[in-house]
């Protein structure tokens, strides 16, 4: 599609991580776009509607009255053959909840922005992962954003990954830290986007053909249904490389289902996933001045996991796991994933939760100990006992 | 290098304002930059802190600023530890106000520098509205020698920013030239 040393067209945007998912579902200009809006996500409802009434994008932009309504309003339109896109946050994505195995089971490629922020109760509007992660069984594959140039980024590449494999994505930021953060973003000229993310053509829609959607499955085939998903998202992985790959081509970015930071010679490695990532490379940047073999591993792709390139990444590493979720009664998800790997020397570090603070002196102190074989194996930090 | 600079205001104030222009004007001449606020829940008239970070190289860190080297307070009200606080003592600070804040400052053990404009009045007077978020990076451009961003850069950003209210691009960059002129350095 793309020759080789064709020249990039991208652009400096000053965007927050919210402005850069809508700047790009305005060059998606996806059919159907259904809005709930709640903090910390808000702006990227503002951003498209005002996109909307100056007529940059011609989508349909329906307004409702509850999370659980836009998720079903995006169900009819996907059925109905659209492309579709919405957004939310927190208690948003929970009310959302019913909707959302119905969309993966009908197999419908809707993407939906996610900014991550706690869930009640108490109630608390800032960043953890305990929205998303709690929806990480339900079928839909889940991506986690670094910074707002990753946010705009994999909005590219999930309207396509998710067509090509039939199944829903969920693009995760960190609330406020990215979603309400200026950087510099590049951008492609809108010309460009169109041409990557082409047209939407599905096999069958409700309105062209003459099928049901949503049908009764009971014992004889529910359960084939479900063969189908788990064949879809192994299908997934592997489409995830070659679309991030061709992404790639148009805009430089850091590829492949992780990004691997200073790893290969690390005696000491960090497993952590968005914002938090780039306070470790600023880390890591100091320690490795002061001869500290340690890196990095931040994960992009969390659904469907890539255990085995995980494993080989972290091998014969001290393995430092930094959850800003944790699953009540068990070990906290993103640990138990790279547990289940096969990754043996391995430590839980759980940060973060309602937005506390983690600070630069926090991780610098979790390597350093980690050196020195005196981190536990579950350890939380910034918290009061 | 990496710069750090804290904005005092109120919601609704539009010290995020401030911030965002800061950085955009950086991000126009080639620097890597990040701004943002810090938020609690939504109320007009709460204090609300903005910071801006500009470097030669990316930023990689979301954490906190370290140390304010430039401190910009858009209401004299909001004068406390809070405005002092994590400053080195080649700290530039700006404070909107008609009155000699020297005295309070150095009582709460500031001794960098203190830079006063009155950018109310200014905007009342350019504007017609009290709207002084971008007319007080006038007065920081001159008491930071135009070694954060630069002049003609800025004003160029204002018409960007203003682009969809351009009867307010004028009034804006006189109210800019304005504090630029009528900063003390107290």
């Amino acid at each position: 599609m793309y020759k080789d040393g064709e020249e990039m067209k991208t652009i400096i945007k000053a965007l927050t991580g919210n402005g850069a998912a809508a700047y790009a579902m305005k060059q998606i200009n996806p059919d159907v776009v259904a809005a709930y809006p709640i903090t910390p996500s808000t702006q990227i409802m503002e951003d498209f509607s005002m996109y909307h009434a100056n007529g940059l994008v011609d989508s349909d932009l329906i307004r409702v009255e509850s999370e659980h309504s836009a998720m079903s309003a995006c169900v009819g339109a996907s059925a109905a053959g659209a492309r579709v896109m919405t957004a939310t946050s927190s208690q948003g994505l929970g009310y959302m909840f019913e909707v959302l195995p119905v969309v993966s089971g009908l197999r419908l490629p809707i993407v939906v922005n996610i900014v991550n922020r706690s869930l009640s109760a108490p109630l608390n509007i800032h960043c953890d992962h305990g929205d998303s992660m709690s929806a990480r069984d339900l079928g839909w594959i889940q991506i986690y954003a670094e910074d707002a140039q990753e946010v705009y980024i994999n909005n590219l590449l999930a309207i396509r990954l998710a067509e090509k494999v039939k199944l829903p994505i969920m693009l995760m930021q960190d609330g406020f830290i990215t979603s309400h953060c200026v950087i510099g973003v590049d951008v492609l000229d809108d010309a460009t986007v169109k041409k990557f993310v082409g047209n939407y053509n599905p096999e069958k829609t409700l309105l062209k053909d003459d099928i049901t959607i949503g049908t009764l499955a009971l014992t004889d085939y529910y359960f084939e249904f479900r063969l189908q998903q788990i064949k879809a998202m192994n299908e997934a992985k592997k489409e995830f490389i070659k679309i991030d790959n061709e992404l790639n081509k148009i805009i430089k970015h850091s590829t492949g289902y992780f990004e691997e930071y200073k790893l290969k010679d690390a005696k000491a490695a960090i497993v952590v996933m968005s914002s938090t990532a780039g306070a470790v490379k600023e880390v890591i940047n100091d320690l490795r001045s002061k001869g500290k073999k340690v890196g990095l591993l931040k994960l992009r792709l969390f659904r469907p996991f890539p255990y085995e390139e995980i494993k080989k990444a972290l091998k014969g590493k001290k393995v430092i796991v930094m959850d800003r979720s944790i699953s009540l009664g068990a070990n906290c998800p993103l640990y138990s994933e790279i547990k289940n790997s096969g990754v043996s020397n391995i430590h839980s570090i759980i940060f973060g939760l309602g937005g506390k603070n983690i600070y630069d002196e926090d991780i610098k102190d979790i390597f350093e100990r980690a050196l020195k074989n005196k981190l536990k194996e579950i350890e939380y930090i910034g918290v009061r006992e | 290098m990496l710069f750090e600079i804290r904005i005092h205001s109120r919601g609704g104030s539009g010290g995020k304002t401030t911030g965002q222009a800061i950085a955009e004007t950086a991000l126009s001449e080639k620097k890597w930059v990040q701004a943002y606020s810090e938020y609690g829940p939504e109320r007009a008239g709460a204090p609300v802190q903005t910071y801006v970070k500009i470097s030669d190289k990316k930023i990689l860190s979301y954490s906190g600023i370290k140390h304010a080297e430039i401190v910009i307070v858009l209401d004299d009200s909001l004068i406390d530890e809070k405005v002092v606080y994590n400053v080195p003592s080649t700290c530039i600070m700006i404070v909107n106000t008609n009155k000699d804040v020297k005295p309070v400052l150095k009582k709460l053990g500031f001794n960098g520098y203190i830079f006063t404009v009155d950018a109310t009045k200014i905007a009342l007077d350019m504007i017609g509205k009290n709207l002084p978020s971008l007319a007080i990076i006038g007065a920081m451009i001159k008491a930071s020698y135009g070694k954060i961003i630069k002049m003609n850069a800025f004003k160029d950003r204002i018409k960007k920013i203003l682009e969809e209210k351009p009867d307010m691009i004028i009034p804006n960059i006189k109210a800019v030239e304005r504090t630029y002129n009528e900063v003390k350095k107290l």
